[in-house]
């Protein structure tokens, strides 16, 4: 009597139930430049166009000034960090957990809109970012899904910000997924529309944020250069040298 | 004067071990890996288990490390047994034991636990006169309810996951005191547990989470050899080999091939 109940008591264990393994999101097909570029620009900053690309340059800035760029992917990377951090996930792609884990971690939000409201709306348009682990370890790479996101940004002493993101971010992490601005440290491919709530344009745009600087790649003919703002105005560099433009005293020269 | 000393302390000796004329049909049998029991209304309090023989039959116990483990790591995973002996003959004896390990991973942010119910058949027969084989089947079904914190529910970066695995102990009783044992194990296969949860930060943000774990190495094994002494009411198991060491009852390998200890000491009411 005991063998037969024994045994109907192993087949039903033996069923088990519940998901077998999961399945990890792929993410979108998104070109990213290689990381060097931004410490080493490949092409030659086109010495007797300086006016006109740093013009075009300062051009990028303000799109990512007035999408709120940095303050979106601050609030996403966070979320993220915090839920990594709390679940035992590792949070740096240098350092991995020693459990062999596999993960996806996907964070979803409603954007609040450019008005007062303070519940979500589902019109005010969304932002997905998801981050992968395999075998222990947070790839860098991660990628967002903006979608026709109205972001409202709170600014402290004025009025709050009001950004515009359609499109799709791959991101590259350069350290530890941050908790705060101080903390962040990325490359970002941002293929999509960007503005704010008062003009939005079609943008590609490659940029590295390493707190406090903020720098953009462009194509040129023979490869990318790099930009970033100065206290002397528009810095370019490339494989020919520094080059600063000032648009307001309409002044460029070498460094 | 010499001469005299000598055969004093081999007589001492002697007697301690329990003579050499009382062989198997006096002994004290080891129940751990083992098909035996630990006897209808006997208590056994032991450093890796705490077993209660509620029949001839059937006993029910718990694993200590596993309660032990919090001390040393945030996995806490109370558990309870039953081991029922199916069949018992003078050479042979079948048992089977059911065990259920529970471990909670809930964490501010969401609620995850984790099941494992070990389930073990053990075969024992004496295949030569105080030779006595025992082998191990046992699976490990496992299952993750939410997500929560891993580190709750890891050890050495080890999680429970569904798994089979056999294993294999001769034991040579020498006197009615002193065994000697061999033992191997090993993980036949292994399945990735997975764990799923969704946290809410705050209103407008909402972060979904799957993982799974899998065993690493995926075939982890070991093999030991060790003494056995067991008086009547006091028994010790000491000894070593390589491997990975296996959490007794839990059948969890938390380390890398290395040097295994094995060790038991119980006391016998």
């Amino acid at each position: 009597m005991r063998g037969p109940t024994c045994l109907l008591l192993i087949t039903a264990l033996a069923a088990g139930c519940g998901p077998d393994e999961i399945t990890l999101p792929t993410p979108p097909a998104t070109v990213l430049p290689p990381v060097e570029a931004y410490d080493q620009p490949t092409g030659t900053v086109p010495v007797d166009q300086l006016a006109a690309t740093a013009t075009d340059m300062q051009a990028r800035f303000d799109r990512l000034n007035e999408s709120r760029m940095v303050d979106i992917l601050v609030t996403l990377l966070s979320s993220l960090r915090r839920r990594l951090d709390d679940g035992g996930l590792p949070v740096d792609p240098a350092e991995p957990t020693e459990a062999s884990v596999d993960a996806s971690a996907q964070v979803h939000r409603t954007c609040r809109g450019w008005d007062d409201a303070t519940t979500p709306d589902p019109d005010d348009g969304t932002l997905e970012l998801t981050a992968l682990i395999a075998h222990g370890q947070l790839e860098r790479r991660l990628w967002t899904i903006a979608d026709a996101c109205h972001a409202r940004v709170d600014i402290v002493g004025s009025r709050a910000a009001y950004g515009y993101i359609d499109g799709v971010l791959g991101i590259t992490l350069l350290g530890q997924a941050p908790s705060r601005l101080e903390e962040l440290r990325v490359i970002v491919h941002v293929d999509g529309t960007l503005g704010s709530d008062k003009q939005q344009t079609r943008a590609t745009i490659d940029f590295r944020f390493v707190y406090p600087t903020l720098e953009v790649l462009r194509p040129v003919s023979d490869g990318v250069i790099v930009a970033s703002v100065g206290s002397d105005g528009i810095q370019m560099r490339g494989r020919n040298g520094t080059f600063t433009c000032n648009l307001r005293m309409g002044t460029c020269g070498s460094q | 004067m010499v001469q005299g000393k000598t055969w004093a302390a081999a007589a001492l000796a002697l007697s301690l071990l329990g003579g050499r004329a009382r062989a198997a049909d006096d002994t004290v049998p080891i129940d751990e890996h083992t098909a035996a029991m630990v006897g209808d209304g006997r208590l056994k309090l032991g450093v890796l288990a705490f077993e209660y023989g509620l029949t001839s039959w059937l006993s029910v116990g718990s694993d200590t490390l596993a309660w032990l483990a919090g001390v040393v790591s945030p996995v806490f995973a109370p558990n309870l047994h039953f081991k029922a002996q199916l069949l018992q003959r003078e050479r042979y004896a079948v048992s089977a034991q059911l065990a259920g390990y529970y471990a909670n991973a809930t964490n501010d942010e969401a609620d995850g636990h984790l099941f494992t119910v070990p389930l073990t058949l053990i075969g024992s027969v004496e295949v030569f006169p105080r030779l006595w084989m025992h082998a191990e089947l046992n699976y490990n079904w496992t299952r993750a309810v939410g997500a929560g914190d891993l580190d709750k529910v890891t050890i050495n970066g080890e999680a429970a996951t569904r798994s089979g695995q056999l294993g294999l102990m001769f034991e040579y009783r020498l006197t009615r005191v002193v065994s000697f044992l061999a033992r191997g194990r090993y993980q036949a296969f292994s399945r990735p547990v997975v764990f799923t949860g969704t946290g809410d930060p705050d209103p407008y943000t909402r972060v979904d989470v799957q993982a799974q774990t899998m065993p690493d190495p995926e075939h982890p094994w070991m093999a030991v050899g060790a003494l056995a002494l067991t008086w009547s009411h006091v028994g010790l198991v000491i000894g070593g080999g390589y491997g990975s060491y296996f959490v007794p009852g839990a059948n969890l390998a938390v380390t890398d091939s290395g040097f295994v200890p094995e060790g038991s000491l119980w006391v016998r009411f």
